[in-house]
């Protein structure tokens, strides 16, 4: 079955660019590099739009984007954007505890959090992806739970209250 | 937002991040993809061509104009900027309000004393929104605001009520949530203000809401109970509610405590490993607190709570619930 790179585009790109934005904290650089990994895809659409999940090489070039030198290369480019002048609506307290939180754990702990969380993989599948172990994975997880419970474990204050 | 409260803080975490992040993204689209790829090809068919030219003048056979020195591979187009628009139609405004509730998890059809949605114009800035009445006041208790909007400029979202005032920004452009928290001392209503700004006014919708004052009153008599050691959460009853923990607890008997405010009944199933038990909660104005028990042996998991309303509990309710040990 030919899949039509158009509607693939536009029913993946935005939970593609999620999962790469809580990996990188940064929504420009998971805009980027999802961005790129389609583009990567439609430069070979012939081939992939004949696979059964095309999405799932896209997802794949993603996070090879998102862990390899890719990232590394474009810091220069983000560093110009980031300080563009531009509007930038305050930072939302919960997501910038999110985001310190995630950024405390080891990129490969990190990811399997993310597609366990956001991409709803079971962990099989985040094995398969990974190429690691189902054990390995489980123990990622776990990891993860406990040392993200404590920072993420919400405040009985109030504290967005701006007053007026 | 439907306000679900649960005790694993990654996933809820994660709850809200996947709720907004999607509208804060801008998608540079497919035709930026396809120019992208286009001007790599046409790029390497000149760095190519430059090849062969380069050869071909090495042993003497070129002629004509030179050609162009290869640029750099082009990146990924940038992400897509808001630009001014001319004001906006009734129609077209009273569709983003409705967007916007969206936005926030619901939909207009469900009317809540809570939830107020619609156009900004200029004159939302001389209107104050009463939440509740003197008579039908809301509960003394903590509440959640939540505001979004769709469209251009900002909005600053303002409350005022009895030992709580305070303020918001809300970006339309950027189409992002906000949200704040206050507690209201003693029951009453509470007074909602918008202030836009001029690009704002006439092309935004926007729909702001705050916890359900029954999801408050299930809370506050819920709060009555000593401090939870397996979890706990709240909601509005707008559909069947399944919380699932995989953290063991420690053996011994576990209490699980609900409340129910407004219309029905909640159906309450509790689950520790293979150990269940369910009970109906009835909801009232004045709810009371039911309590379900289980043994939990040592390691056993996962912990459950459902809670299913029934029909006349559909959007009529406010539940809160807890874990206590013994």
């Amino acid at each position: 079955m030919q899949h039509e790179f158009d509607e693939l585009y536009a029913a993946h790109f935005t939970s593609v660019t999620t999962q790469l934005y809580a990996y990188f904290g940064d929504r420009q650089e998971a805009q980027d590099v999802a961005q790129e990994a389609f583009c990567r895809a439609l430069a070979r659409w012939k081939e992939i739009s004949t696979y059964d999940d095309p999405v799932a090489w896209v997802r794949r070039v993603a996070w090879n984007l998102a862990t390899s030198n890719f990232r590394r290369s474009r810091i220069a480019a983000a560093f110009r954007r980031k300080h563009r002048e531009r509007y930038a609506p305050p930072p939302n307290p919960d997501r910038v505890a999110l985001f310190a939180a995630l950024k405390t754990l080891p990129g490969q702990q990190r990811q399997a959090v993310v597609l366990h969380y956001l991409a709803d993989l079971p962990i099989s599948d985040i094995a398969e992806s990974m190429q690691v172990s189902t054990g390995t994975v489980k123990s990622w997880l776990h990891r993860a739970r406990t040392a993200l419970a404590a920072q993420l474990e919400p405040s009985k204050e109030a504290s967005e209250v701006r007053n007026a | 937002m439907p306000e679900i409260t649960e005790r694993e803080p990654l996933a809820e975490a994660f709850f809200q991040l996947r709720i907004d992040a999607p509208h804060e993204i801008d998608v540079p689209g497919t035709a930026a993809a396809r120019r992208t790829v286009t001007r790599r090809r046409t790029t390497r068919i000149a760095a190519m061509a430059l090849v062969l030219v380069a050869g071909l003048v090495g042993i003497g056979y070129v002629g004509g104009s030179g050609r162009d020195a290869p640029t750099h591979p082009a990146q990924p187009s940038p992400s897509a900027g808001a630009t001014d628009a001319p004001t906006l139609g009734e129609d077209a405004l009273q569709k983003l309000g409705v967007d916007a509730l969206a936005k926030l998890g619901y939909k207009p059809e469900i009317s809540r004393p809570a939830r107020i949605f619609g156009p900004v114009t200029a004159s939302s800035a001389n209107f104050t929104y009463a939440l509740g009445t003197a008579a039908s006041p809301f509960p003394h208790g903590t509440y959640r605001l939540f505001a979004a909007c769709l469209g251009q400029g900002s909005v600053e979202v303002h409350w005022n009520a009895s030992g709580a005032s305070g303020s918001i920004t809300v970006n339309c452009a950027a189409a992002t949530n906000s949200s704040a928290s206050f507690v209201l001392a003693e029951a009453g209503p509470i007074g909602i203000g918008l202030k836009p700004d001029a690009q704002a006014q006439g092309r935004a919708g926007i729909a702001v809401t705050v916890t359900d004052p029954l999801q408050v009153t299930a809370t506050n008599k819920i709060s009555e109970q000593p401090f939870n050691v397996g979890g706990g959460g709240s909601g509005f009853a707008e559909s069947p509610r399944m919380d699932v923990s995989e953290d063991s607890l420690t053996p011994g008997t576990y209490t699980l405590a609900v409340a129910c405010a407004g219309k029905g009944t909640l159906k309450a199933t509790f689950s520790i490993g293979t150990a269940t038990t369910t009970a109906t909660v009835r909801c009232s104005d004045t709810p009371s607190t039911k309590k379900l028990q289980l043994h939990a042996p040592k390691g056993a998991t996962p912990r459950t709570v459902q809670l299913e309303p029934d029909a006349a509990a559909l959007g009529a309710a406010g539940y809160a619930y807890t874990i206590l040990k013994g």
